[in-house]
């Protein structure tokens, strides 16, 4: 390394935050006394992966879906914590029903409905518990609640690894109406 | 359940003619999460943010473009297809 080039910081090892981390998205930050880069995560894993849904509806997560993209796009977005995890649970156990013919679980189709678990055809009137999304709307659902999960994994290893001098510079340059709501009115990270 | 009823997060949106304005959000949350990990330290956050959002969603646009270039006019002229 030639004189003066910049030296890698020095990282320590934080394991409680990186599991509050995944717990929740920002709040391994948060836990460590960084509130502002906490809420800041929080609102971008968040608000993307709730955007997936709701662009793509529940589909969008889908650990058993037929379509081996969402299979697999499921172990990317587990890294959202358990609201990913949740979402898919209430997915296969509330919007997924047993289909007596092909011997699976799967989503009502329209002219179906879900009663008892069970799928079974509709009366007049009924609808499916939930539409499937089709097309672009589907991909780029998935492709939000994917890059939710992804980011928030960089987020994850911040919160496990972190730098150690960052939180003194936060503390020192952080100011503005946003640090005195988060702080409770004073001016710290 | 109304035939209608559609339900927030559990039923798709149908914005299949409007999706590419479905980039400047994912950008904007890109940027916002991936800053805050990224900055060492936070002054000038929101700039970071405003600046990571547009180079993304410039650099997509001028991607689509060399793409729709490349399979529109290119490609024609290099590999004419028979009945074209």
């Amino acid at each position: 390394m030639t004189p003066g080039a910049r030296q890698p910081e020095p990282a320590g090892l934080d394991p409680a935050a990186g599991l509050v981390a995944f717990l929740f998205p920002g709040a391994g930050h948060m836990m460590r006394g960084q509130t502002r880069r906490g809420v800041y995560i929080a609102i971008g894993v968040l608000g993307l992966f709730l955007g997936g849904l709701l662009i793509g509806g529940l589909t969008v997560v889908d650990r058993k879906s037929p379509r081996l993209e969402t299979r697999l796009s499921f172990y990317g977005q587990m890294f959202v914590g358990p609201v990913a995890i949740g979402a898919d649970f209430v997915h296969q156990a509330r919007f997924k029903g047993w289909d007596a013919q092909s011997r699976t679980r799967r989503e009502a189709l329209p002219g179906e409905t879900i009663r008892n678990g069970n799928i079974e055809v509709a009366t007049e009137g009924q609808r499916p518990p939930m539409r499937r999304s089709l097309g672009k709307m589907n991909e780029i659902g998935v492709l939000y609640a994917l890059v939710a999960g992804m980011i928030n994994f960089i987020a994850i290893l911040d919160a496990l690894f972190p730098t150690l001098r960052r939180q003194e510079r936060d503390r020192v340059t952080t100011s503005g109406a946003i640090d005195a709501v988060l702080s409770g009115g004073g001016a710290k990270a | 359940m109304s035939l209608l009823a559609s339900i927030p997060f559990v039923d798709p949106l149908n914005l299949h003619a409007q999706w590419f304005l479905l980039l400047v959000p994912l950008a904007l949350f890109v940027s916002m999460a991936y800053k805050a990990v990224r900055l060492p330290t936070l002054a000038g956050y929101w700039r970071q943010v405003g600046i990571m959002s547009t180079q993304i969603v410039v650099g997509m646009a001028m991607l689509g473009l060399v793409l729709y270039m490349l399979t529109q006019w290119i490609l024609p002229m290099v590999l004419p297809m028979p009945g074209t």
